[in-house]
Protein backbone atom coordinates (compact mmCIF):
# COMPACT_ATOMS: atom_id res chain seq x y z
CA UNK A 1 0.00 0.00 0.00
CA UNK A 2 1.41 3.39 -1.05
CA UNK A 3 0.43 4.91 2.29
CA UNK A 4 2.95 2.65 4.06
CA UNK A 5 5.79 3.27 1.57
CA UNK A 6 8.98 4.10 3.48
CA UNK A 7 12.61 5.00 2.89
CA UNK A 8 13.60 2.89 5.93
CA UNK A 9 16.25 0.36 4.82
CA UNK A 10 18.94 -2.02 6.11
CA UNK A 11 21.37 0.76 7.00
CA UNK A 12 18.66 2.31 9.19
CA UNK A 13 18.15 -0.96 11.07
CA UNK A 14 21.92 -1.18 11.63
CA UNK A 15 22.02 2.35 13.09
CA UNK A 16 19.12 1.56 15.42
CA UNK A 17 20.60 -1.76 16.61
CA UNK A 18 24.05 -0.25 17.27
CA UNK A 19 22.45 2.51 19.31
CA UNK A 20 20.40 0.08 21.38
CA UNK A 21 23.41 -2.16 22.03
CA UNK A 22 25.29 0.90 23.30
CA UNK A 23 22.52 1.55 25.81
CA UNK A 24 22.93 -1.95 27.27
CA UNK A 25 26.65 -1.42 27.76
CA UNK A 26 26.05 1.89 29.53
CA UNK A 27 23.54 0.24 31.87
CA UNK A 28 26.14 -2.34 32.83
CA UNK A 29 28.87 0.25 33.28
CA UNK A 30 26.76 2.62 35.42
CA UNK A 31 26.05 -0.08 38.00
CA UNK A 32 29.55 0.39 39.46
CA UNK A 33 28.63 3.88 40.69
CA UNK A 34 25.60 2.83 42.71
CA UNK A 35 26.56 2.66 46.37
CA UNK A 36 23.43 3.30 48.43
CA UNK A 37 19.79 4.27 48.23
CA UNK A 38 20.51 7.96 47.61
CA UNK A 39 22.85 7.04 44.74
CA UNK A 40 20.21 4.76 43.27
CA UNK A 41 17.20 7.08 43.51
CA UNK A 42 18.64 10.60 43.11
CA UNK A 43 22.22 9.94 41.92
CA UNK A 44 23.52 11.01 45.33
CA UNK A 45 22.10 14.51 44.64
CA UNK A 46 25.20 15.34 42.61
CA UNK A 47 23.53 16.87 39.55
CA UNK A 48 24.54 20.37 38.49
CA UNK A 49 22.55 22.69 36.29
CA UNK A 50 23.64 21.63 32.79
CA UNK A 51 23.49 17.93 33.47
CA UNK A 52 20.11 18.26 35.17
CA UNK A 53 18.85 20.30 32.23
CA UNK A 54 20.09 17.80 29.66
CA UNK A 55 18.56 14.84 31.46
CA UNK A 56 15.33 16.69 32.15
CA UNK A 57 15.07 17.39 28.42
CA UNK A 58 15.71 13.73 27.72
CA UNK A 59 12.91 12.77 30.09
CA UNK A 60 10.37 15.37 29.07
CA UNK A 61 10.93 15.14 25.32
CA UNK A 62 9.76 11.55 25.16
CA UNK A 63 8.43 9.70 22.14
CA UNK A 64 4.95 9.86 23.61
CA UNK A 65 5.32 13.67 23.76
CA UNK A 66 6.53 13.76 20.19
CA UNK A 67 3.55 11.64 19.13
CA UNK A 68 0.81 13.57 20.90
CA UNK A 69 2.20 17.01 20.01
CA UNK A 70 2.52 15.93 16.36
CA UNK A 71 -1.01 14.51 16.48
CA UNK A 72 -2.29 17.87 17.73
CA UNK A 73 -0.24 19.61 15.01
CA UNK A 74 -1.90 17.37 12.41
CA UNK A 75 -5.47 17.78 13.71
CA UNK A 76 -5.38 21.37 14.99
CA UNK A 77 -2.33 22.76 13.14
CA UNK A 78 -1.10 26.13 14.45
CA UNK A 79 -3.83 26.41 17.08
CA UNK A 80 -2.25 23.45 18.91
CA UNK A 81 0.70 25.69 19.81
CA UNK A 82 -1.32 27.30 22.60
CA UNK A 83 0.01 24.48 24.82
CA UNK A 84 3.57 25.76 24.23
CA UNK A 85 2.61 29.23 25.41
CA UNK A 86 0.93 27.92 28.57
CA UNK A 87 3.79 25.61 29.47
CA UNK A 88 6.57 28.13 28.88
CA UNK A 89 4.79 30.86 30.84
CA UNK A 90 4.20 28.48 33.76
CA UNK A 91 7.85 27.42 33.82
CA UNK A 92 9.06 31.01 33.59
CA UNK A 93 6.94 32.03 36.58
CA UNK A 94 8.15 29.07 38.65
CA UNK A 95 11.76 29.67 37.59
CA UNK A 96 11.63 33.37 38.37
CA UNK A 97 9.94 33.02 41.76
CA UNK A 98 10.99 29.53 42.87
CA UNK A 99 7.43 29.01 44.07
CA UNK A 100 6.92 25.51 45.54
CA UNK A 101 10.04 23.93 43.96
CA UNK A 102 12.52 25.90 46.09
CA UNK A 103 10.87 24.95 49.36
CA UNK A 104 10.30 21.39 48.23
CA UNK A 105 14.02 20.93 47.50
CA UNK A 106 14.83 22.55 50.88
CA UNK A 107 12.93 19.71 52.53
CA UNK A 108 15.71 17.35 51.27
CA UNK A 109 13.31 14.47 50.73
CA UNK A 110 13.81 11.66 48.21
CA UNK A 111 10.20 11.55 47.01
CA UNK A 112 7.07 13.70 47.20
CA UNK A 113 5.18 11.30 49.53
CA UNK A 114 8.11 11.46 51.94
CA UNK A 115 7.28 15.13 52.25
CA UNK A 116 3.66 14.16 52.97
CA UNK A 117 4.78 12.25 56.06
CA UNK A 118 7.08 15.02 57.20
CA UNK A 119 4.32 17.60 56.93
CA UNK A 120 1.24 15.47 57.71
CA UNK A 121 1.17 11.80 58.75
CA UNK A 122 2.39 8.41 57.60
CA UNK A 123 -1.11 7.52 56.38
CA UNK A 124 -1.09 10.57 54.11
CA UNK A 125 2.24 9.40 52.76
CA UNK A 126 0.99 5.91 51.91
CA UNK A 127 -2.32 7.10 50.42
CA UNK A 128 -0.53 9.84 48.46
CA UNK A 129 1.96 7.31 47.13
CA UNK A 130 -0.79 4.90 46.05
CA UNK A 131 -2.59 7.71 44.18
CA UNK A 132 0.66 8.81 42.57
CA UNK A 133 1.56 5.35 41.34
CA UNK A 134 -2.01 4.68 40.14
CA UNK A 135 -2.09 7.89 38.10
CA UNK A 136 1.47 7.55 36.89
CA UNK A 137 1.17 3.97 35.71
CA UNK A 138 -2.20 4.60 34.02
CA UNK A 139 -0.64 7.64 32.36
CA UNK A 140 2.35 5.65 31.25
CA UNK A 141 0.18 2.79 30.04
CA UNK A 142 -0.20 4.24 26.54
CA UNK A 143 3.45 5.11 25.99
CA UNK A 144 4.18 1.70 24.49
CA UNK A 145 1.31 1.95 22.05
CA UNK A 146 2.37 5.43 20.94
CA UNK A 147 5.91 4.11 20.41
CA UNK A 148 4.68 1.16 18.38
CA UNK A 149 2.58 3.42 16.15
CA UNK A 150 5.67 5.47 15.43
CA UNK A 151 7.67 2.38 14.49
CA UNK A 152 4.90 1.05 12.25
CA UNK A 153 4.69 4.37 10.42
CA UNK A 154 8.41 4.86 9.96
CA UNK A 155 9.57 1.30 9.23
CA UNK A 156 6.48 0.15 7.34
CA UNK A 157 6.46 -2.91 9.59
CA UNK A 158 2.86 -4.03 9.39
CA UNK A 159 3.14 -7.48 11.01
CA UNK A 160 1.50 -6.99 14.43
CA UNK A 161 3.46 -9.85 16.04
CA UNK A 162 6.84 -8.48 14.93
CA UNK A 163 5.85 -5.10 16.22
CA UNK A 164 4.81 -6.44 19.62
CA UNK A 165 8.10 -8.30 19.89
CA UNK A 166 10.11 -5.18 19.08
CA UNK A 167 8.23 -3.03 21.57
CA UNK A 168 8.50 -5.70 24.27
CA UNK A 169 12.24 -5.96 23.62
CA UNK A 170 12.61 -2.18 23.93
CA UNK A 171 10.79 -2.22 27.23
CA UNK A 172 12.97 -5.07 28.48
CA UNK A 173 16.05 -3.10 27.46
CA UNK A 174 14.93 -0.07 29.48
CA UNK A 175 14.04 -2.30 32.43
CA UNK A 176 17.46 -3.87 32.24
CA UNK A 177 19.55 -0.73 32.56
CA UNK A 178 17.16 1.05 34.92
CA UNK A 179 16.92 -1.85 37.34
CA UNK A 180 20.65 -2.25 37.28
CA UNK A 181 21.96 1.29 37.46
CA UNK A 182 19.10 3.35 38.93
CA UNK A 183 19.34 7.14 38.60
CA UNK A 184 23.04 7.03 37.74
CA UNK A 185 22.28 4.88 34.71
CA UNK A 186 19.24 7.02 33.87
CA UNK A 187 21.30 10.22 33.96
CA UNK A 188 24.08 8.85 31.75
CA UNK A 189 21.73 7.35 29.17
CA UNK A 190 19.50 10.44 29.27
CA UNK A 191 22.50 12.63 28.48
CA UNK A 192 23.38 10.54 25.43
CA UNK A 193 19.71 10.40 24.46
CA UNK A 194 19.50 14.18 24.83
CA UNK A 195 22.28 14.64 22.26
CA UNK A 196 20.93 12.01 19.82
CA UNK A 197 17.39 13.28 20.25
CA UNK A 198 18.36 16.94 19.90
CA UNK A 199 20.27 16.33 16.67
CA UNK A 200 17.49 14.07 15.34
CA UNK A 201 14.79 16.62 16.15
CA UNK A 202 16.71 19.40 14.40
CA UNK A 203 17.35 17.25 11.31
CA UNK A 204 13.66 16.36 11.01
CA UNK A 205 12.59 19.98 11.55
CA UNK A 206 14.92 21.24 8.83
CA UNK A 207 13.59 18.60 6.42
CA UNK A 208 9.98 19.43 7.26
CA UNK A 209 10.62 23.15 6.91
CA UNK A 210 12.30 22.55 3.54
CA UNK A 211 9.36 20.41 2.42
CA UNK A 212 6.96 23.20 3.42
CA UNK A 213 8.91 25.80 1.43
CA UNK A 214 10.68 27.48 4.35
CA UNK A 215 9.23 30.27 6.47
CA UNK A 216 7.35 31.67 3.48
CA UNK A 217 5.69 28.34 2.82
CA UNK A 218 4.80 28.03 6.50
CA UNK A 219 3.29 31.50 6.44
CA UNK A 220 1.28 30.64 3.33
CA UNK A 221 0.07 27.44 4.97
CA UNK A 222 -1.12 29.36 8.04
CA UNK A 223 -3.71 31.09 5.83
CA UNK A 224 -5.47 27.79 5.13
CA UNK A 225 -5.06 26.17 8.56
CA UNK A 226 -6.62 26.40 12.02
CA UNK A 227 -4.85 29.23 13.86
CA UNK A 228 -7.15 30.68 16.54
CA UNK A 229 -7.39 28.42 19.65
CA UNK A 230 -10.17 30.57 21.13
CA UNK A 231 -12.37 29.27 18.33
CA UNK A 232 -14.16 26.17 19.63
CA UNK A 233 -14.90 24.87 16.11
CA UNK A 234 -12.06 23.75 13.89
CA UNK A 235 -12.86 25.57 10.61
CA UNK A 236 -11.35 22.76 8.53
CA UNK A 237 -13.68 20.01 9.71
CA UNK A 238 -17.42 19.49 9.64
CA UNK A 239 -17.45 18.01 13.17
CA UNK A 240 -18.88 20.52 15.68
CA UNK A 241 -16.80 21.64 18.69
CA UNK A 242 -13.68 19.67 17.70
CA UNK A 243 -11.36 22.66 18.10
CA UNK A 244 -9.81 24.01 21.29
CA UNK A 245 -12.13 26.74 22.61
CA UNK A 246 -12.19 28.61 25.94
CA UNK A 247 -13.23 25.60 28.07
CA UNK A 248 -10.43 23.35 26.89
CA UNK A 249 -7.97 26.24 27.00
CA UNK A 250 -8.79 26.93 30.65
CA UNK A 251 -8.69 23.25 31.61
CA UNK A 252 -5.33 22.77 29.89
CA UNK A 253 -3.91 25.96 31.39
CA UNK A 254 -4.76 24.71 34.88
CA UNK A 255 -3.54 21.16 34.31
CA UNK A 256 -0.31 22.08 32.55
CA UNK A 257 0.65 24.81 35.02
CA UNK A 258 0.31 22.35 37.88
CA UNK A 259 1.95 19.50 35.96
CA UNK A 260 5.18 21.38 35.24
CA UNK A 261 5.47 22.12 38.95
CA UNK A 262 4.37 18.85 40.55
CA UNK A 263 4.56 15.97 38.06
CA UNK A 264 6.57 13.33 39.96
CA UNK A 265 9.11 12.55 37.23
CA UNK A 266 9.91 16.28 36.98
CA UNK A 267 9.99 16.67 40.75
CA UNK A 268 12.36 13.70 41.07
CA UNK A 269 14.85 15.64 38.93
CA UNK A 270 14.27 18.72 41.10
CA UNK A 271 15.04 16.65 44.18
CA UNK A 272 18.20 15.26 42.57
CA UNK A 273 19.91 18.62 42.01
CA UNK A 274 22.53 19.97 44.38
CA UNK A 275 20.74 22.93 45.97
CA UNK A 276 17.32 24.65 46.08
CA UNK A 277 18.77 27.49 43.99
CA UNK A 278 19.78 25.03 41.26
CA UNK A 279 16.24 23.64 41.39
CA UNK A 280 14.82 27.12 40.76
CA UNK A 281 17.24 27.85 37.94
CA UNK A 282 16.55 24.45 36.42
CA UNK A 283 12.96 25.54 35.91
CA UNK A 284 13.95 28.87 34.40
CA UNK A 285 16.30 27.25 31.87
CA UNK A 286 13.80 24.46 31.20
CA UNK A 287 11.64 26.96 29.32
CA UNK A 288 13.88 26.34 26.28
CA UNK A 289 13.61 22.52 26.04
CA UNK A 290 9.94 22.65 26.99
CA UNK A 291 9.34 25.16 24.21
CA UNK A 292 11.18 22.84 21.83
CA UNK A 293 9.16 19.80 22.89
CA UNK A 294 5.90 21.64 22.25
CA UNK A 295 6.89 23.24 18.96
CA UNK A 296 9.14 20.94 16.93
CA UNK A 297 6.81 17.90 16.88
CA UNK A 298 3.90 20.30 16.24
CA UNK A 299 5.80 21.51 13.17
CA UNK A 300 6.11 17.90 11.99
CA UNK A 301 2.36 17.40 12.50
CA UNK A 302 1.66 20.59 10.56
CA UNK A 303 3.97 19.27 7.84
CA UNK A 304 1.98 16.00 7.75
CA UNK A 305 -1.23 18.01 7.45
CA UNK A 306 0.19 19.93 4.47
CA UNK A 307 1.61 16.78 2.85
CA UNK A 308 -1.61 14.76 3.04
CA UNK A 309 -3.60 17.77 1.85
CA UNK A 310 -1.31 18.17 -1.15
CA UNK A 311 -1.18 14.44 -2.00
CA UNK A 312 -4.90 13.98 -2.16
CA UNK A 313 -4.81 10.23 -2.93
CA UNK A 314 -2.62 9.47 0.09
CA UNK A 315 -4.68 11.83 2.22
CA UNK A 316 -7.84 9.99 1.21
CA UNK A 317 -6.24 6.60 2.04
CA UNK A 318 -5.20 7.94 5.44
CA UNK A 319 -8.64 9.34 6.20
CA UNK A 320 -10.26 6.04 5.21
CA UNK A 321 -7.86 4.09 7.42
CA UNK A 322 -8.62 6.45 10.32
CA UNK A 323 -12.38 6.20 9.75
CA UNK A 324 -12.20 2.38 9.77
CA UNK A 325 -10.05 2.44 12.96
CA UNK A 326 -7.24 0.72 11.09
CA UNK A 327 -5.05 3.74 11.92
CA UNK A 328 -5.40 6.80 14.14
CA UNK A 329 -4.38 10.42 13.65
CA UNK A 330 -1.28 9.54 15.68
CA UNK A 331 0.08 7.71 12.64
CA UNK A 332 0.02 10.74 10.31
CA UNK A 333 3.38 12.17 11.41
CA UNK A 334 5.47 8.94 11.23
CA UNK A 335 3.91 8.01 7.87
CA UNK A 336 4.88 11.48 6.63
CA UNK A 337 8.47 11.31 7.92
CA UNK A 338 8.93 7.89 6.29
CA UNK A 339 8.33 9.54 2.93
CA UNK A 340 10.36 12.74 3.17
CA UNK A 341 13.51 11.68 5.05
CA UNK A 342 16.10 9.65 3.11
CA UNK A 343 17.44 6.28 4.18
CA UNK A 344 20.38 6.60 6.59
CA UNK A 345 19.04 9.76 8.12
CA UNK A 346 15.80 7.95 8.82
CA UNK A 347 17.80 5.46 10.91
CA UNK A 348 19.29 8.33 12.91
CA UNK A 349 15.85 9.86 13.39
CA UNK A 350 14.40 6.52 14.48
CA UNK A 351 17.29 6.00 16.90
CA UNK A 352 16.58 9.51 18.22
CA UNK A 353 12.93 8.68 18.72
CA UNK A 354 13.75 5.39 20.40
CA UNK A 355 16.12 7.41 22.58
CA UNK A 356 13.17 9.61 23.43
CA UNK A 357 11.09 6.51 24.18
CA UNK A 358 13.71 5.04 26.49
CA UNK A 359 14.70 8.25 28.29
CA UNK A 360 11.12 8.83 29.38
CA UNK A 361 10.49 5.21 30.33
CA UNK A 362 13.61 4.91 32.46
CA UNK A 363 12.91 8.04 34.51
CA UNK A 364 9.25 7.20 34.96
CA UNK A 365 9.95 3.59 35.92
CA UNK A 366 12.55 4.67 38.44
CA UNK A 367 10.25 7.34 39.82
CA UNK A 368 7.25 5.03 40.33
CA UNK A 369 9.41 2.11 41.49
CA UNK A 370 11.09 4.37 44.03
CA UNK A 371 7.76 5.58 45.33
CA UNK A 372 6.47 2.01 45.77
CA UNK A 373 9.55 1.03 47.79
CA UNK A 374 10.03 4.25 49.74
CA UNK A 375 6.49 5.32 50.36
CA UNK A 376 4.26 2.24 50.28
CA UNK A 377 6.23 -0.89 51.17
CA UNK A 378 8.73 0.64 53.63
CA UNK A 379 6.17 2.55 55.76
CA UNK A 380 3.79 -0.43 55.79
CA UNK A 381 6.58 -2.82 56.81
CA UNK A 382 7.76 -0.48 59.56
CA UNK A 383 10.96 0.41 57.70
CA UNK A 384 13.42 -1.33 55.39
CA UNK A 385 17.19 -1.34 55.16
CA UNK A 386 18.75 0.61 52.26
CA UNK A 387 19.69 -2.64 50.60
CA UNK A 388 16.11 -3.92 50.80
CA UNK A 389 14.73 -0.61 49.54
CA UNK A 390 16.89 -0.85 46.42
CA UNK A 391 15.73 -4.46 46.01
CA UNK A 392 12.04 -3.53 46.36
CA UNK A 393 12.54 -0.63 43.93
CA UNK A 394 14.02 -3.02 41.39
CA UNK A 395 11.19 -5.52 41.82
CA UNK A 396 8.60 -2.73 41.53
CA UNK A 397 10.17 -1.53 38.28
CA UNK A 398 9.87 -5.03 36.82
CA UNK A 399 6.23 -5.39 38.00
CA UNK A 400 5.28 -1.98 36.57
CA UNK A 401 7.03 -2.91 33.33
CA UNK A 402 4.98 -6.11 33.08
CA UNK A 403 1.78 -4.11 33.63
CA UNK A 404 2.77 -1.61 30.93
CA UNK A 405 3.28 -4.41 28.47
CA UNK A 406 -0.15 -5.84 29.24
CA UNK A 407 -1.97 -2.48 29.28
CA UNK A 408 -0.15 -1.08 26.25
CA UNK A 409 -1.10 -4.05 24.10
CA UNK A 410 -4.85 -4.08 24.71
CA UNK A 411 -6.06 -0.64 25.84
CA UNK A 412 -7.68 1.41 23.06
CA UNK A 413 -7.24 5.18 23.38
CA UNK A 414 -10.74 6.69 23.12
CA UNK A 415 -9.65 10.31 22.63
CA UNK A 416 -6.66 12.29 21.43
CA UNK A 417 -3.55 11.00 23.20
CA UNK A 418 -2.83 14.28 24.96
CA UNK A 419 -6.33 14.40 26.44
CA UNK A 420 -5.85 10.88 27.82
CA UNK A 421 -2.52 11.88 29.39
CA UNK A 422 -3.93 15.08 30.89
CA UNK A 423 -6.93 13.25 32.34
CA UNK A 424 -4.97 10.41 33.93
CA UNK A 425 -2.46 12.96 35.22
CA UNK A 426 -5.32 14.76 36.93
CA UNK A 427 -5.82 11.76 39.25
CA UNK A 428 -2.54 12.65 40.92
CA UNK A 429 -2.21 16.37 40.24
CA UNK A 430 -5.62 17.44 41.53
CA UNK A 431 -4.93 15.94 44.96
CA UNK A 432 -1.22 16.78 45.09
CA UNK A 433 -1.77 20.47 44.35
CA UNK A 434 -3.55 21.40 47.59
CA UNK A 435 -1.61 18.89 49.70
CA UNK A 436 1.85 20.09 48.61
CA UNK A 437 1.16 23.79 48.14
CA UNK A 438 -1.06 23.92 51.23
CA UNK A 439 1.55 22.03 53.22
CA UNK A 440 4.33 24.41 52.20
CA UNK A 441 2.44 27.69 52.54
CA UNK A 442 -0.67 27.23 54.73
CA UNK A 443 -0.31 26.61 58.46
CA UNK A 444 -3.85 25.32 58.88
CA UNK A 445 -3.49 22.56 56.28
CA UNK A 446 -4.50 19.39 58.12
CA UNK A 447 -3.82 15.68 57.67
CA UNK A 448 -7.50 14.79 57.35
CA UNK A 449 -7.88 17.53 54.72
CA UNK A 450 -4.88 16.11 52.88
CA UNK A 451 -6.31 12.58 52.92
CA UNK A 452 -9.69 13.79 51.67
CA UNK A 453 -8.07 15.76 48.84
CA UNK A 454 -5.87 12.85 47.75
CA UNK A 455 -8.79 10.41 47.66
CA UNK A 456 -10.88 12.95 45.74
CA UNK A 457 -8.25 12.79 42.99
CA UNK A 458 -9.77 9.46 41.88
CA UNK A 459 -12.52 11.59 40.34
CA UNK A 460 -9.97 12.36 37.63
CA UNK A 461 -10.81 9.11 35.80
CA UNK A 462 -14.26 10.61 35.13
CA UNK A 463 -12.60 12.60 32.34
CA UNK A 464 -11.88 9.46 30.27
CA UNK A 465 -14.12 9.26 27.21
CA UNK A 466 -15.43 5.83 28.21
CA UNK A 467 -16.55 7.13 31.64
CA UNK A 468 -18.03 10.32 30.13
CA UNK A 469 -20.10 8.14 27.78
CA UNK A 470 -21.45 6.23 30.77
CA UNK A 471 -22.20 9.46 32.69
CA UNK A 472 -24.00 11.00 29.72
CA UNK A 473 -25.87 7.77 28.97
CA UNK A 474 -27.05 7.51 32.59
CA UNK A 475 -27.70 11.10 33.65
CA UNK A 476 -27.94 13.11 30.42
CA UNK A 477 -29.44 10.78 27.82
CA UNK A 478 -30.71 13.57 25.53
CA UNK A 479 -27.89 14.35 23.04
CA UNK A 480 -29.59 17.67 22.16
CA UNK A 481 -29.61 18.75 25.83
CA UNK A 482 -26.78 19.22 28.33
CA UNK A 483 -23.89 16.78 27.92
CA UNK A 484 -20.77 16.40 30.01
CA UNK A 485 -17.57 16.96 27.98
CA UNK A 486 -13.87 16.28 28.75
CA UNK A 487 -12.80 19.89 29.42
CA UNK A 488 -15.64 20.38 31.91
CA UNK A 489 -14.77 17.15 33.71
CA UNK A 490 -11.09 18.12 33.81
CA UNK A 491 -11.93 21.44 35.44
CA UNK A 492 -14.36 19.92 37.94
CA UNK A 493 -12.01 17.11 38.93
CA UNK A 494 -9.02 19.46 39.14
CA UNK A 495 -10.72 21.98 41.42
CA UNK A 496 -12.84 19.74 43.67
CA UNK A 497 -9.95 18.28 45.75
CA UNK A 498 -8.70 21.82 46.52
CA UNK A 499 -12.11 22.89 47.75
CA UNK A 500 -12.42 19.68 49.78
CA UNK A 501 -8.92 20.18 51.21
CA UNK A 502 -9.65 23.72 52.40
CA UNK A 503 -13.06 22.84 53.86
CA UNK A 504 -11.93 19.69 55.67
CA UNK A 505 -8.73 21.33 56.96
CA UNK A 506 -10.80 24.10 58.52
CA UNK A 507 -13.37 21.67 59.93
CA UNK A 508 -10.91 19.02 61.17
CA UNK A 509 -7.63 20.74 62.09
CA UNK A 510 -4.56 18.85 63.29
CA UNK A 511 -4.05 18.75 67.04
CA UNK A 512 -0.78 20.64 66.47
CA UNK A 513 0.61 22.31 63.36
CA UNK A 514 3.54 20.49 61.78
CA UNK A 515 4.57 22.92 59.08
CA UNK A 516 8.22 23.50 58.28
CA UNK A 517 7.59 27.18 59.01
CA UNK A 518 6.79 26.21 62.61
CA UNK A 519 9.94 24.11 62.71
CA UNK A 520 12.02 27.07 61.64
CA UNK A 521 10.37 29.23 64.31
CA UNK A 522 11.23 26.67 66.98
CA UNK A 523 14.87 26.62 65.90
CA UNK A 524 14.98 30.42 65.98
CA UNK A 525 13.44 30.44 69.48
CA UNK A 526 16.00 27.93 70.73
CA UNK A 527 18.87 29.88 69.24
CA UNK A 528 17.70 33.12 70.79
CA UNK B 1 -7.17 38.86 18.55
CA UNK B 2 -7.29 38.71 14.77
CA UNK B 3 -6.08 35.68 12.83
CA UNK B 4 -3.13 37.75 11.55
CA UNK B 5 -1.80 38.27 15.08
CA UNK B 6 -2.17 34.56 15.84
CA UNK B 7 -0.24 33.68 12.67
CA UNK B 8 2.66 35.97 13.58
CA UNK B 9 2.69 34.59 17.14
CA UNK B 10 2.82 30.97 15.98
CA UNK B 11 5.58 31.57 13.42
CA UNK B 12 7.65 33.35 16.08
CA UNK B 13 7.07 30.51 18.56
CA UNK B 14 8.00 27.85 16.01
CA UNK B 15 11.19 29.75 15.17
CA UNK B 16 12.03 30.18 18.86
CA UNK B 17 11.57 26.46 19.44
CA UNK B 18 13.91 25.58 16.58
CA UNK B 19 16.61 28.06 17.56
CA UNK B 20 16.17 27.20 21.24
CA UNK B 21 16.84 23.51 20.62
CA UNK B 22 19.94 24.30 18.55
CA UNK B 23 21.22 26.68 21.23
CA UNK B 24 20.48 24.19 23.97
CA UNK B 25 22.46 21.46 22.25
CA UNK B 26 25.47 23.75 21.85
CA UNK B 27 25.46 25.35 25.28
CA UNK B 28 24.35 22.43 27.44
CA UNK B 29 25.82 19.51 25.50
CA UNK B 30 29.52 20.16 26.17
CA UNK B 31 29.14 21.51 29.70
CA UNK B 32 26.99 18.61 30.79
CA UNK B 33 29.63 16.04 29.83
CA UNK B 34 32.09 17.77 32.18
CA UNK B 35 29.45 17.90 34.92
CA UNK B 36 28.70 14.21 34.43
CA UNK B 37 32.38 13.44 35.00
CA UNK B 38 32.32 15.51 38.20
CA UNK B 39 29.17 13.74 39.44
CA UNK B 40 30.64 10.31 38.71
CA UNK B 41 33.85 11.26 40.51
CA UNK B 42 31.82 12.34 43.55
CA UNK B 43 29.79 9.14 43.47
CA UNK B 44 32.93 7.04 43.19
CA UNK B 45 34.51 8.90 46.10
CA UNK B 46 31.31 8.41 48.08
CA UNK B 47 30.92 12.13 48.62
CA UNK B 48 27.47 12.34 47.05
CA UNK B 49 25.88 13.34 50.32
CA UNK B 50 22.32 14.60 50.80
CA UNK B 51 23.26 18.20 51.49
CA UNK B 52 26.49 19.45 49.95
CA UNK B 53 29.00 21.08 52.22
CA UNK B 54 30.52 23.18 49.48
CA UNK B 55 28.57 25.31 47.07
CA UNK B 56 28.35 23.86 43.54
CA UNK B 57 30.03 25.48 40.59
CA UNK B 58 27.10 26.84 38.61
CA UNK B 59 28.24 29.05 35.82
CA UNK B 60 25.58 30.64 33.61
CA UNK B 61 24.23 28.08 31.20
CA UNK B 62 25.33 30.08 28.20
CA UNK B 63 29.00 29.79 29.14
CA UNK B 64 30.62 26.87 27.36
CA UNK B 65 33.84 26.43 29.21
Amino acid sequence: MELFRTEFGTIDWVIVIVYLAGSILIGLWANRYVGGLSDYLVAGRTLRIRLALATMTGTELGLVTVMYVAELGYTKQFASLYLAVIEVLALAVIGATGVVVYRLRQEAVLTVPEYYERRYTRTVRVVGAVMMVLAGVLNMGVFLKAGSLFLVGVTGLEDPMALKLIMSSLLLLVLFYTVLGGMVSVVITDLIQFVVLGIGALVVSVYVLGELGGIEGLWELSHRAYVNPLQGDNPLTAVPADGVGPWMLTAQWLTLSIAVMLWPATVSRTLAVKTPEVARRLYLFSTIPFLARRTLPALWGIGAFAYFSLHADLGRDLQQAIASNELSTLSAMPLYLAKIIPSGLLGLVTAAMLAAFMSTHDSYLLCWGGVVAQDIVAPLCGGLSDRNRVLVTRISIVVIGAFLLFWGLWYEIGQELWDYLAITGTVYLSGALPVIVGGLYWRRASSVGALAALVCGVMGVCGLSQVIDVINGTFFPDPAGFQVFPALMMLVTMLTPTLVFISVSLLVPDSRHRSSTDGESLVREKLS
Amino acid sequence: MSDGVWRVLWIVILGAGLLGMAGLLLSVGFGSVRELRQSLDELRAGSGCDEPVDEPVDEPVDGTN
